[in-house]
């Protein structure tokens, strides 16, 4: 079906680049539709995709240093990535995701709605559900004491009550990158340079604050010194129950 | 405010237009009171909305002023500096009170440039209660740098109801 499409897709970007890279077409549910990726570089890909995707806007990526390369995970259309692999430096490769996206839109968004259509792409929408947040919340009419309470005779009283799926939780998150990794070189205090590293678009502040054992409080307030080298990604996600 | 601050606010402070706020609570309002028919609930349900932006808006200060409280009474001039830099505007009054271990705050501002020319459908609703959410979610990461079992924060005045001010009020309770 859409698999040729894929691979002609993936060759003619392939030939556009302006630089060396091996590249990957990636879901935003992790799936990956096409990759020439090495596997430390396809698996990292994965992830980021699956973590990011969701929360970024068109045009937001994030990138990761792997032992002899850089990988760059570009969102480049509502639900697909592109992820780059190459020994170039990040500036180059982000103009090269930029290039693609605007010298493809039209393709890729086709292939977003054919993947979309597709049965076997199906993908849990961060959106929140038709139902109320809160079932037992809602206001019921009162029925006046004095007046009968008769069924109608075309609906005999349920023997069962419906089973209402609760609401999913969500909340706001805020997820710190660090995109200057150049300050850790700066940094000397231990505590601090461990909140950086994990500045690495994949944890919120919260849960860096956990792994740290520190109050969010702190990890929020050296963030704040470093606001130059961090971008948050901010965005909403679903509460794991 | 210095002079750094004003430049701050003038130059560098990301700018939204405060009808567009404005706006956008009243719609809020509309549809909470729509979806629940309580205004008690509603307001309840505005500050939940203000807890749910605390981290964003106190990261965003940080970045710009680098100036976290260092103590209960520096927040005082900390919260000062932080509604000039996200309104454009200075409280007009801030009380500290200390009764033993409790810590009670309170916030003025006459002229509240989020509620001004608005009104509010309920006396129940504090159209400013967002804020109070925001300022109870930044103190409750803060808690033990305070030495404070917990705090509240609630808007107990909003001219958007009638009354002469927006009055937010602190109440920490220390262990």
């Amino acid at each position: 079906m859409s698999k040729k499409i894929i691979e002609e897709l993936a060759e003619k970007i392939t030939n556009s680049l302006p630089v060396r890279s091996r590249l990957a077409i990636i879901g935003d549910t992790g799936q990956v539709f096409h990759s020439t990726l090495t596997s430390e570089a396809k698996e990292a890909a994965e992830k980021i995709a699956k973590i990011g995707l969701p929360l970024w806007d068109v045009g937001d990526y994030q990138v990761k240093r792997l032992k002899n390369s850089q990988l760059l995970v570009y969102k480049i259309t509502n639900r697909l990535a592109l992820a780059l692999d190459s020994i170039e430096r990040e500036g180059v490769l982000i103009l090269a995701a930029k290039k693609v996206a605007s010298m493809f839109n039209n393709e890729l968004n086709k292939l977003e709605e054919l993947l979309e259509a597709a049965p076997t792409y199906e993908i849990e929408k961060p959106t929140l559900p038709p139902a109320p947040l809160k079932t037992e919340e809602r206001k019921t009419p009162s029925i006046p004491p004095t007046s009968p309470v008769t069924p109608p005779p075309s609906a005999p009283p349920p023997t069962t009550l419906p089973s209402v799926k609760p609401a999913a939780k969500f909340e706001t998150v805020n997820i710190p990158v660090l995109v200057d990794k150049s300050v850790l070189k700066k940094v000397k205090d231990k505590l601090v340079r461990s909140i950086l590293e994990l500045c690495d678009g994949s944890h919120t502040t919260s849960e860096i604050a956990k792994k740290l054992n520190i109050p969010r409080s702190r990890v929020l307030i050296t963030l704040g010194n470093f606001s130059k080298a961090i971008n948050y990604i901010s965005g909403v996600r679903k509460v794991e129950e | 405010m210095g002079i750094k601050g004003k430049i701050a606010w003038r130059f560098m402070a990301e700018k939204i237009h405060a009808g567009a706020y404005k706006g956008l609570v009243q719609a809020i309002i509309a549809h909470f009171l729509e979806e629940y028919g309580d205004p008690v609930k509603a307001n309840a349900l505005l500050k939940k909305l203000g807890r749910a932006t605390g981290e964003y808006i106190y990261t965003t200060y940080l970045a710009a002023t680098k100036r976290p409280a260092k103590n209960l009474r520096d927040l005082v001039p900390t919260y000062n500096l932080g509604f000039k830099y996200f309104t454009g505007k200075e409280f007009d009054e801030i009380t500290f009170e200390e009764k033993g271990k409790d810590v009670f705050i309170t916030y003025r501002v006459r002229e509240c440039p989020l509620c001004k020319g608005l009104h509010s459908p309920h006396p129940e609703i504090f159209m400013c209660n967002v804020v109070a959410g925001i300022f109870e979610w930044i103190e409750e990461q803060r808690l033990e740098d305070w030495n404070a079992e917990s705090v509240t924060c609630n808007e107990t005045k909003c001219r958007a109801r009638g009354d002469p001010y927006c009055e937010f009020q602190y109440h920490f309770k220390l262990k």
